[in-house]
């Protein structure tokens, strides 16, 4: 049943040690609560999938794969891990899922140490033999950066099938994922209006209109603070917050966190090179720069 | 700061395109074409199908899901047909299986996919409980394996009836408990407390399986079924075909759905069927719903080593403890779940013999620490605030789905002749015990079993 009020209906549900919620434009709210409840179930699906911390997770095995071992996998952990390493690549070690290797030491990005791969007999991904270069580092994975994105992502396709095509769902506040439209729609925007949250003046009256994309944040309240560059393995000099708009939630996830170490002119190349990206880099609490500045907003 | 706008803003870029764009742009990671060396888990080896076999699965909901997850896994596993009455689970199942490379022929009916395919060599039966009989028995009269999901039946009769055709058929059916496989509990049952004695005498076990409160089913209205096709099929409306496990036409209950798990093992530690079962449970939160949301248990045993008794709880309005299995004997307890750290570890008694042996063997892990002997200090002993009562984590690792196991032994009896670690006569002994709790319940009083009521 609706936590509250009248509809839009919003149902909320703890997984990947966060909360997510479900806000839907529907007039049937128990029809709005059982398409949330396969939202959840798809999304717990997932976390028992890529949680670190189960040992018998996909992603717990392949943190404890040796050099030469390799293990299949089910086609969800395949496409995330596989869209974390383009992002890598992408960013040149701004977005890694392995900064902290297991055994302590700094993951070096420009060593691969895992191989994905597809086959006729299904997906695998392969530890590589890096030796004895323990510089290398070695597998840690950790989906924190793009788990929850990727969990969007999957969960869109839910609602399609559910048909519901106006809604808005985020995990933790932290990415959130709109379709379609928001009821009452302000001033003959479309999308979902959403802000930017944070205690900063500066961006306190933005407001965004997300419609079939999604929005992350990352960042830290305290410039430089609790932010681990995966470039260096050292604190972070970089920004005090990062905004990624794009079409898909996983991506969207990845490069929040990439952009807020990734220099000014570095990001700005990229969301050239790749227009779907829109991006806000608060660059201190006074500033910030926005790069593909297309999105509709106030 | 750069802000113009690149790209038109109506487009939906999803991200698999996101991946092919960046990919065809030569920004893509690299994906491997160098051989593997042979994997340690080998959830699947890319080497010889000479054992291939054709399977259907019939009933492709969640449970099915689940399996054909597991067989994606397994070598020589070719999924050739899918049967469901439900578009939708047909197209994720399809659709699912495409992924994989795998084309499937897609039915409504069985009866339409055992006259079509013929060259099956064994079905998964997936559907609801009440339709196991129906769709297993027609399997195994067309001359296929059959691996059917517990519970054999919401009927003992037929139940019967499944264990029968499998008699006269000369058919392998494989009933789905698959802790029957797991290695972790193969190797905590058979090699730990049965062989080893690590427990002592057992004469008690506890388990239980809460889950947090939810509410029914639903389903995208694009895909409800046509009552007059829902009613061909024996459902009287989607609320009862989405939630049948609630409804006493289709299935069992909590009891059933959760608890027969557990129960299962607590012949297969006790080594005998039970004697009684006194239960006491209820409807008492949920009011659109048939079977108890609640129940309590107490089983008792007559094992070589004297009597034992079982307490099984199943709660659908808490999830406090979540599920897991407790033996205890006069020498330790072991404590086991299907998801390991939720149970995975043995505590000795402070006067049973010696464990280390069996850790220096490699049959236990050890977490507790030794006394020391204080050098250092002109002291005999630090007294600390709390007793250390290491435990000892079983050192079995399950690192494939929890139903691959079982699946795996399923396949290769058929393959290799290798026993069945559930074969129809036990799936009926537990379907016995676990039934007979409904009934318990009803009747609120202590039910016996009679011997000949059992097949093992």
């Amino acid at each position: 049943m609706p936590q509250n009020g009248p509809p839009p209906y919003r149902f909320s549900h703890s997984a990947m040690g966060t909360t997510f919620e479900t806000i839907m434009v529907e007039s049937n709210a128990e029809y709005a609560q059982q398409a949330s409840q396969a939202v959840f179930t798809e999304i717990d699906r997932l976390e028992a999938l890529f949680s670190r911390f189960d040992p018998t997770s996909q992603i717990g095995i392949i943190n404890r794969l040796t050099p030469g071992q390799s293990l299949s996998v089910c086609v969800d952990v395949y496409d995330c891990l596989t869209t974390a390493f383009l992002i890598q690549d992408q960013t040149k070690g701004a977005f890694n899922i392995n900064f902290a290797s297991s055994n302590g030491t700094f993951s070096d990005r420009r060593r691969k140490l895992v191989e994905t791969r597809r086959s006729k007999h299904g997906f695998f991904i392969e530890c590589l033999n890096n030796k004895i270069d323990r510089t290398v580092g070695s597998v840690n994975f950790d989906l924190g950066g793009i788990g929850k994105g990727f969990a969007l992502d999957k969960a869109l396709e839910i609602l399609d099938d559910w048909s519901l095509d106006n809604a808005l769902i985020h995990g933790g506040t932290s990415t959130a994922l709109a379709v379609g439209d928001a009821p009452d729609l302000i001033r003959g925007k479309k999308g979902w209006p959403v802000g930017l949250g944070g205690n900063w003046p500066v961006l306190k009256e933005f407001r965004l209109f997300l419609k079939s994309r999604a929005l992350s944040g990352s960042g830290t309240e305290v410039k430089g603070g609790h932010i681990i560059n995966p470039r260096t393995g050292q604190k972070a000099s970089g920004h005090t917050g990062a905004w990624v708009s794009h079409p898909s939630a996983a991506v969207a996830d990845a490069l929040s966190t990439a952009f807020l170490v990734m220099d000014p002119p570095e990001v700005a190349a990229y969301c050239e090179m790749f227009p779907d990206t829109w991006a806000l880099v608060l660059i201190d609490p006074d500033h910030y720069g926005v790069y593909n500045d297309y999105l509709e907003r106030e | 700061m750069p802000k113009t706008p690149k790209n038109n803003l109506n487009s939906k870029v999803t991200r698999r395109d996101f991946l092919k764009s960046t990919a065809s742009a030569g920004l893509g990671v690299a994906l491997a074409g160098s051989s593997l060396s042979k994997p340690m888990y080998s959830l699947q080896e890319e080497t010889s199908e000479t054992d291939s076999l054709n399977i259907a699965v019939i009933g492709s909901g969640a449970q099915g899901r689940v399996l054909i997850e597991s067989c994606l896994r397994i070598p020589g596993i070719r999924i050739v047909a899918v049967c469901d009455i439900w578009e939708y689970s047909q197209q994720y199942a399809s659709g699912y299986l495409k992924k994989y490379g795998h084309i499937v022929n897609v039915y409504e009916n069985y009866n339409d996919l055992l006259s079509k395919e013929k060259n099956l060599d064994a079905a998964i039966v997936a559907t609801p409980d009440w339709n196991h009989a129906e769709h297993a028995n027609a399997c195994m009269e067309a001359g296929l394996h059959v691996y059917c999901e517990k519970e054999m039946s919401n009927s003992l009769t037929k139940a019967r009836s499944m264990l029968q055709t499998a008699k006269r058929t000369g058919k392998l059916l494989q009933i789905g408990h698959q802790r029957r496989s797991n290695p972790r509990y193969k190797h905590a049952i058979d090699r730990l407390i049965h062989e080893k004695k690590l427990l002592g005498r057992v004469s008690q076990a506890y388990a239980q399986w809460n889950r947090a409160k939810n509410e029914m089913l639903g389903f995208p209205k694009k895909y409800a079924i046509d009552p007059v096709r829902l009613e061909t099929y024996g459902y009287n409306s989607m609320l009862e075909f989405r939630n049948w496990r609630w409804f006493r036409k289709y299935g069992g209950g909590p009891i059933v759905d959760l608890g027969s798990h557990q129960i299962d093992l607590y012949s297969w530690v006790f080594g005998v069927n039970p004697e009684t079962v006194f239960a006491s449970g209820g409807n008492d939160y949920y009011k659109n719903r048939e079977w108890y949301d609640n129940v309590l248990v107490i089983y008792e045993y007559a094992t070589s080593e004297g009597k034992a008794r079982a307490l099984y709880q199943v709660q659908t309005t808490t999830k406090h403890g979540g599920f897991y299995e407790t033996f205890m004997g006069d020498n330790g307890a072991l404590v086991i779940s299907e998801v390991p750290e939720r149970g995975n570890w043995a505590i000795r008694e402070a006067h049973a013999p010696e464990w280390d042996s069996l850790a220096k063997e490699g049959l236990l892990k050890s977490e507790a620490a030794p006394i020391q002997k204080i050098d250092t200090k002109d002291i005999f002993l630090d007294v600390r605030v709390t007793a250390e009562t290491g435990r000892w984590p079983l050192p079995v690792e399950l690192a494939k789905p929890a139903h691959q196991p079982h699946l795996e032994n399923f396949f290769k009896a058929i393959t290799h002749g290798v026993p069945l670690t559930c074969p129809p006569e036990v799936g009926y002994d537990t379907a016995l015990a676990v039934l007979t709790v409904n009934s318990a319940v009803e009747s609120r009083r202590l039910v016996k079993f009679r011997p000949e009521q059992f097949e093992t």
